[in-house]
């Protein structure tokens, strides 16, 4: 066996909390005085908070989903009480015993979501059993399709236009009138082209290399125009590559006949962004038997609330359902995953545990031939961290990549003392991210 | 066709300059499917710009990376510990401003079991120590070898790096201390001279002289200052000539660091001058112990440059050593202190005296008859079970005990000994029912004395 089961980390906590707040807040309950009636089994950690209220809290956790549930009125989810139980449960200091049988609360809650999920199971298998109305969905669908080819054939315009009137004028424009372009463009459907044009209204006063990231960028934008106006050639996975790309998502329906892939998955490593106005929250699963590796998107306006995220290192039973597309692929869980154990080591498609930058930069240069409206790829490397601004990881050859903007390097020479670990990294534009460390037999989520 | 041409065309307009790619690295742009001059460049800039995205390389670096870190050779902190000193870093045990002399306890703990900090931690610890220069000599230490390594590659933890100068310091840090003096200036230089006066007083004075009289008054008032740290005896002559300074600047911060040195000539001097002015009265109903005044045309102003003349007797009882009291009556500080006093005013002098003279018996002696936390700050850590139960007994007797706590809180919570909650608790269960700020103040230090035990507890 490649995993072993564990007792969490405090750290492992800490990283499903919604906000540093709410940690803040979990580790002032997380003492044994406010709990009443905790216990635990293996998949189970449950207990009762005394709050402001005269009825205690009654809170469960399901660890593994992780799920939550608490009685009490919080928005924020999980909430205070759940994080404290199991900081309390972590510490296994004994104020959390370990029993056979679960509570009343916890195991009704526990059968609820079990109900739920079957409920749900079949809701979804009736509506594949009855088509919605064929007619209109092609309506809706034809009308959509006119309104992208003339967004299409505008941005084309507006792309010759550009090169034409020379990328130096471009840069002295308004913001506004990047923006006019943007808004037109998801007038057309075409909402993720209109943030690309938004964000080089910034991009070319912030970058030194503004004019080859223009140009590039412009060429590509053209090239996702004249690929659109040809998409009857286009095979099934690159159709799918361009419409993420053109910011036109596969509704659920259509996804009801994809492939599912029931097995066991080691989350990688998860990221977290947040632009501003959107949260994103990427997992990298592979399959611990062939080895195919999938991203889990999940996203949340701001002030919203993300997924719990998977615990790094973790190995879930899960049905995952791929998104169509080329490779490493879009999945999504058709239930909530089931943690099954722990893994102590990485391996990944592009790169296993030992490659070197420039194997894991031919994996992603593969990658972006299959499809090259991808800015990312991921890959298990072995290498060291070297101090600095922005700081570098060095691998066994001695080649360097630096760290993607944003990446703090001290925690990680913390962790890893330069000496040569595993990590799976991102890359990016020429630059690594690392998600998780393989130090002393441990995963650590970076 | 190359990137940087097209680029250049690009960025003027293709419309002004018209430079036409009909291929790219072997790839035909067909004038059929491309009919325009920008149609060409934009196909040319797509091809050109998916090879430069994907043809990203890893590069040989200029320098070889830095050698990794020495293997630890101590252990590590146990888990339960190491939970502690999270918390602790992130504020969350106690109040925020709890938060170092928590990490203070946790570090000289963690010396003591000569365990060292678990390397996820080492960040928040390096952080907090730079801004907490008291908690350096601790965390010197605890970092252990993978923390040491990790200060030498950033130049805000330089103080706790291989070979920063410390008590084993090695000689390159020494050196570039010595460089530092002479290149830093201002409150940087303050901390350059006290570092190299805390490892080799000699060497410090010596710097110093050196360029003493080309330096600027705020200057050297400001450096002399430093003289405290490891000052001895034979950093009299020397201070000594500089109560002669032409500024009285320097002149009042050389006789404040001159009431740390009892038996330099200054001391001396005043202490010829307060000996005959203390009159010691024994007999059953006439004890008490009094002050003459000063007899006229005394001259003092050399030695207690600060001084006014309404103030002179109080400021000569400060400055003068407080063993002329005990030599002259045969009297310890604490009968001295139970003594009817004329002026009555003798006592606060003599806790001035204590403070500017750190006089650690007299502060002991005092503290407990006074409860006044800057002398209870001179005894020295880690306070006694006895001292410290002696302490709550004394806080609890003042004239106005909320006033006593609320201004000896925070030291009471960094070094009473944990026997003394019992006192505490005790202590609260007596309290007004009205008063909420004294048995908050007490439920905070009990808070944290109860918590450095706990950190104290999870190193055993």
């Amino acid at each position: 066996m490649m995993w072993r089961v564990s007792r969490w980390t405090q750290q492992q906590v800490i990283d499903l909390a919604p906000d540093p707040k709410a940690v803040v807040a979990a580790r002032k309950l997380a003492k044994p005085g406010p709990w009443s009636e905790t216990g635990s089994t293996e998949a189970l950690v449950w207990g009762k908070c005394q709050g402001s209220g005269s009825t205690p809290y009654q809170v469960s956790v399901d660890l593994t989903g992780p799920a939550f549930k608490c009685t009490c009125p919080s928005r924020k989810f999980p909430c205070k009480h759940g994080l404290a139980l199991l900081l309390l449960w972590v510490e296994g200091s004994g104020s959390v015993a370990e029993l056979n049988e679960p509570s009343a609360f916890a195991q009704e809650w526990q059968a609820a979501r079990g109900a739920k999920a079957t409920a749900t199971r079949e809701r979804r298998a009736a509506a594949d059993a009855e088509p919605a109305d064929p007619a209109a969905r092609a309506k809706r669908l034809e009308q959509r399709l006119d309104r992208m080819d003339a967004g299409a054939d505008e941005l084309e315009r507006w792309t010759r236009d550009l090169v034409r009137e020379g990328l130096g004028a471009a840069k002295q424009q308004p913001y506004t009138w990047w923006d006019q372009t943007a808004g037109r463009l998801v007038d057309a459907q075409l909402p993720a082209m209109a943030e690309r044009v938004r964000a080089m209204a910034g991009e070319v006063h912030r970058r030194d290399d503004w004019s080859d990231h223009l140009l590039a960028e412009a060429g590509r934008w053209y090239a996702a125009t004249r690929a659109w106006r040809r998409r009857d050639e286009l095979a099934e996975d690159e159709l799918a590559d361009l419409r993420v790309f053109l910011g036109w998502a596969v509704a659920a329906d259509d996804l009801r006949d994809r492939p599912v892939a029931d097995g066991t998955w080691q989350v990688l490593g998860v990221h977290r962004t947040d632009d501003g106005r959107l949260q994103e929250q990427r997992s990298w699963l592979r399959g611990t038997e062939d080895g195919t590796v999938v991203r889990v998107l999940d996203f949340a306006t701001v002030g919203g609330v993300l997924r719990v995220p998977q615990v790094t290192g973790a190995v879930l039973r899960a049905q995952v359902r791929t998104h169509p597309g080329s490779a490493p692929a879009r999945g999504s869980f058709v239930d909530d995953p089931v943690v099954v154990g722990q893994a102590t080591g990485l391996a990944h498609g592009d790169g296993a545990a030992g490659a070197t930058l420039t194997e894991a930069l031919v994996g992603a240069a593969a990658r972006a031939a299959a499809n090259p409206w991808s800015d990312r790829s991921a890959a298990v490397v072995r290498g060291r961290i070297v101090a600095g601004d922005p700081g570098a990881l060095e691998d066994a050859a001695g080649d360097r990549l630096p760290l993607a903007a944003g990446v703090d390097p001290w925690p990680l020479l913390a962790l890893t003392g330069g000496h040569g670990t595993d990590l799976f990294v991102e890359l990016e534009a020429g630059t690594v991210r690392p998600l998780t460390l393989a130090v002393d037999g441990v995963l650590v989520p970076v | 066709m190359v990137w940087v041409e097209l680029r250049s065309s690009a960025v003027i307009g293709t419309g002004r300059r018209a430079h036409l790619p009909d291929e790219v690295d072997g790839h035909p742009i067909s004038a059929t499917a491309f009919p325009s001059t920008e149609d060409r460049a934009l196909a040319a800039a797509a091809l050109l710009g998916t090879q430069r995205r994907a043809g990203h390389a890893a590069h040989q670096a200029a320098e070889p990376a830095p050698e990794p870190s020495p293997p630890e050779g101590r252990p590590l902190a146990p888990a339960g510990a190491s939970q502690l000193l999270d918390l602790a870093l992130a504020g969350n045990l106690g109040r925020p401003s709890d938060a170092n002399v928590l990490v203070a306890h946790w570090l000289r703990t963690a010396d003591e079991h000569g365990a060292v900090i678990p390397h996820h931690l080492l960040v928040g610890v390096l952080n907090r120590a730079t801004a907490a220069p008291d908690l350096q000599p601790a965390a010197r230490q605890a970092i252990g070898s993978r923390g040491r390594w990790l200060a030498g590659h950033r130049e805000a933890w330089s103080w706790a790096a291989d070979g920063a100068p410390g008590p084993d310091g090695a000689e390159d840090g020494w050196e570039s201390l010595e460089a530092r003096f002479a290149t830093t200036t201002g409150a940087a230089r303050r901390d350059v001279l006290a570092a190299i006066r805390s490892i080799d007083p000699v060497t410090g004075r010596a710097l110093l002289a050196e360029t003493w009289t080309a330096e600027r008054a705020a200057e050297r008032a400001s450096l002399v200052g430093c003289l405290v740290v490891g000052l001895g005896p034979d950093d009299d002559p020397f201070l000594d000539a500089a109560l002669d300074d032409k500024a009285k600047t320097v002149r009042e911060a050389t006789a404040a660091v001159l009431d740390r040195l009892p038996g330099s000539a200054r001391g001396q001097r005043l202490r010829a001058v307060l000996a005959p002015l203390i009159d010691h009265r024994t007999g059953l109903l006439r004890k008490r112990i009094a002050l003459a005044p000063l007899p006229e045309g005394t001259d003092l102003t050399r030695d207690l440059p600060a001084s006014v003349p309404s103030g002179r007797r109080r400021d000569l009882v400060r400055a003068a050593p407080l063993a002329t009291w005990t030599e002259v009556t045969g009297l310890g500080p604490d009968q001295l202190a139970g003594l009817p006093r004329d002026p009555d005013d003798l006592l606060p002098w003599w806790v001035d005296a204590t403070v500017a003279q750190h006089d650690e018996a007299w502060a002991l002696a005092l503290g407990l008859a006074t409860g006044s936390p800057p002398l209870l700050r001179l005894v020295p850590a880690p306070w006694s079970a006895e001292l410290s139960r002696q302490l709550v007994g004394v806080l609890r007797s003042q004239k106005v005990p909320s006033i006593a706590v609320a201004r000896s809180e925070d030291l009471l919570a960094e070094r009473l000994h944990p026997d003394a909650v019992a006192e505490i608790e005790a202590w609260r269960r007596r309290l007004p029912a009205d008063d909420r700020s004294t048995d908050a103040s007490l439920r905070h230090v009990i808070q944290i004395v109860t918590t450095r035990s706990s950190i104290t507890e999870a190193f055993s």
